[in-house]
Parts: structure tokens; sequence; C-alpha cells
């Protein structure tokens, strides 16, 4: 157990350092993927929620204080999280194992591909309406979300081709 | 105490969910008190290192030191420019007033980490407070302004871009008294606004627009950009020109930040006659 989770924060880290030092400079417009996403998918079915929840936050954090932007990604990444356990129940087609992590494989593609998108859709939207509170312009904030979640889909499509 | 426990079993996760997220809002909507801690921005010693070394992997050397070479320079040139210009003004002779040559001075610095594509766009510079810099100067580049410096640790500081719909920048249209406000609404970063522009008579498409010198952030006359076109506002009298800047905000690397040369003996008596 605690070498699954030393595991998962090692993951989220390099994630967190590739989103902020690498990808935020690679998007175009104010398009980004926002890979670090991809931890919070993977994390293992039975994780206890508090765990996860605070994972998640410090995680969300972490890219907030690399990006100076306070608590949007904090904010957005918490309420994913929340959300996960939920989703996974509602996708899960087999049965749930002890400690199974979330992918391709364990979950079979259309299953892991809904949950994905779901949580991919979730985060990009509440990220985006989080950072337009105070300016108002609705089109392009779900335009954002849009372009940013096929961006942010493509990579972890990618991902999960070289895990394991 | 029971029901407590069984409260907190059942209960818990959305607890500590709802906490969470509630701390994650407040810092949100205190944006500036969360510049203002510099340990949580990246003026901070492992963030500014973090991005310092990420700098030196990605900046190419042999051009990046030629180019810093230039921009000073170009700067002392530009002193020296405003200099002349100042002197013939006080022989009679009038040119278009720029600075008055001595009142500002440059400390150089180089951008380690910058963002444009949020809504509030920041960058983080290599100089801090023991180079002199303070929160609320101005810092310019090649083509022009870019931003105000927002906070500063000993080594590094953190400075909001034009390229943010909080800040907003005193301006002027070049040759004339029209004062408006610039800023920025997200999305393209080829545009800044000028807001509450009156009647359009007093000026055109294709003018330029400096800065105004009314704050104590910049001198009047630096550029910033070019009026593309207009907006008529329908609840008011005033116009919001859609602004093309000089600046690539992409590919910033080398800036300066403007502070007052007399800046220390006016704050001495600004607190004195406190």
């Amino acid at each position: 157990m605690n070498r699954t989770i030393v595991k998962h924060i090692v993951v989220a880290l390099v994630l967190v350092l590739f989103q902020t030092l690498v990808l935020q400079y690679a998007g175009f417009l104010s398009f980004v993927p926002l890979v670090y996403l991809y931890a919070v998918l993977i994390w293992p079915i039975d994780m206890p929620v508090w765990r996860a929840l605070l994972l998640g936050f410090l995680m969300g954090l972490a890219v907030d204080i690399l990006l100076d932007c306070p608590g949007m990604h904090a904010a957005a990444t918490t309420f994913v999280v929340y959300l996960r356990r939920p989703l996974l129940r509602t996708f899960l087609s087999k049965e749930e194992t002890e400690g199974m992590e979330p992918g391709e494989r364990s979950m079979g593609f259309l299953g892991f591909w809904k949950y994905a998108l779901v949580m991919i859709l979730c985060h990009h939207f509440v990220l985006y309406l989080v950072e337009s509170f105070s300016w108002a312009d609705p089109w392009m904030m779900l335009l954002r979300t849009l372009v940013s979640s096929l961006l942010t889909g493509l990579l972890v499509f990618l991902f999960e081709r070289f895990r394991r | 105490m029971h029901s407590l426990i069984q409260f907190l079993a059942r209960f818990g996760n959305t607890l500590l969910f709802v906490v969470l997220e509630i701390v994650a809002l407040v810092l949100l909507f205190r944006y500036n008190d969360f510049h203002q801690s510099i340990a949580l921005s990246s003026a901070s010693c492992i963030n500014g290192k973090i991005y310092e070394t990420r700098e030196r992997v990605t900046g190419y050397f042999l051009l990046r030191e030629k180019n810093t070479l230039l921009w000073h320079q170009n700067g002392e040139l530009e002193k020296k420019v405003a200099r002349l210009e100042a002197a013939l003004r006080q022989s009679g002779r009038e040119e278009s007033p720029l600075r008055d040559a001595d009142e500002f001075g440059y400390i150089y610095a180089r951008v380690l980490k910058n963002s444009v594509n949020q809504l509030t766009n920041s960058f983080t510079l290599n100089v801090g407070r023991t180079d002199g810099v303070e929160p609320g100067m101005g810092v310019t580049g090649p083509q022009g302004i870019v931003g105000i410096v927002s906070a500063c640790s000993d080594h590094y500081s953190v400075a909001v871009s034009l390229l943010n719909v909080n800040a907003h920048f005193s301006c002027k249209v070049k040759n004339t008294d029209v004062v408006g406000s610039l800023t920025w609404h997200g999305g393209d970063t080829r545009y800044g606004w000028l807001e509450e522009l009156p009647g359009y008579q007093m000026w055109n498409v294709g003018d330029t627009v400096v800065t105004s010198g009314f704050s104590n952030s910049f001198p009047a006359g630096l550029a910033v950009g070019r009026i593309e076109s207009f907006d008529k506002t329908a609840a008011d009298n005033f116009y919001t020109a859609r602004i093309r800047l000089f600046t690539h905000f992409e590919s910033l690397a080398d800036v300066r930040i403007m502070y007052r040369t007399h800046y220390q003996e006016q704050r001495e008596l600004e607190e004195a006659a406190r």
C-alpha cells in the first residue's frame, strides 16, 4: 500500500512539472492540454476518498503556485476527485478488484474512455468557469473547455498506449 | 460524541471536499493577497530556482548573451536621446515631449517564466529586492511596456502582464491629450483594448498609443500599440478602441524594470510627512 502511494505521488509530481514547465508553453492561443489530470485518472479505485481529495487539492495548488493563478486548478481538481468514485461506479462494467487502477486494460476501452472523458470535460469546464468569474464570455469559455479537453484527451490516449 | 463520529464517518469526505473548495475559492478571490504572499507565487525560492533552471535549459546561450548586450546598449542610447531632447527643449527649440531624461533609471532583467494563455497572465523575473526592485515598478520590453511588478522576493519578482483582464494601464493617444485605460479581454495576445475614450474626432484609427505618465510606474510617452478599430459603448458616450500591441508577449525574454531615481527620496519624504 505504501509503495503505491509513493508511486502515485511521484507520478503526480512529474506530471505537474511536465504541465507547468513544458506543456504550458506548447498550447496555442488560450488552448492548453491539462495533462496533470492523468495522475488523478489512474489512482487506484479503492484509494480512500479523503486521501484522494487531499492529494488532488495539493496537486492543483502546486500547479496554481507554479503558474501564479491561485485556487483555480485546486478548485477544479478537487471537484473531479470528488466526482471520481460515483463515476467509476457507473462506468465500471467488470467486478471491482482490490487495488485496481483505472485504465483501458482494466476497465475496457469504452469503459475507461467514458470515465476519462467525463472527468476531463468536468475538470476543464470548472477550471475555465472559475477562471472567468470576473469576466463573462460564455462562448469563449465553452470553446476553451472543448478544445483543451480534446488536447488533453489526445495526450491521455498517447499515455495509455505506453502504459505497461 | 458517538453521533459526531457517526456523522463524520458518513459525511466526512463531503465535508473535506467542501472545505477544500472553499479554501481554493478564497485563494482565487484574494488574487492580489496571493501575490503578496511570496511563498505561494513563482517568486518563492524553490519556484524561482525551478524556473531559473528551465530558462537556462531553454535559452539559446550565445544568442541570449549577445541579445542582452544589445539590449543594454539600446537602453543607454535611448537615455542619451532623451537627454538630448531635454536639452533641446530647454534651449527653447520645441521637440516632441518625451520623458524627463534622468527621472527614470533601468534595472535589466530576464524573463524566467511567462504565461500568455490564462486570463490573468504574469511573468517571473530573475531580479528581486536585493537588486532594488519594488512592487509597483513598471516593466518594459524592446517594443514597449509589458507589465507592472506585483511581488518581490529577495532574488525574484513576479509582474502582472499587460495581458491580464484585471490590470489597467493609463495610456493616451500620442500627440493628444486623449487619455484612456488600457486593458485586455482575454484570448488573442496581439490585441488590447483602450477604454473610456472620448469622442473619436480627437483621434483616428492608426494613431499610436503611448503611456500617459499619470502613474508612478511609467514615464509618459512609452510605446504601447496602435489603434486598429473602435466601438462605441451603447450605455454611455465613451469609445473603446482595439489596440494592436507592439510587444509579442509569447517571446518575451529581456526586459527593463523602470525605477524613479528619486523614488527613495520621495518615499522618505512621504514617510516623514505621515
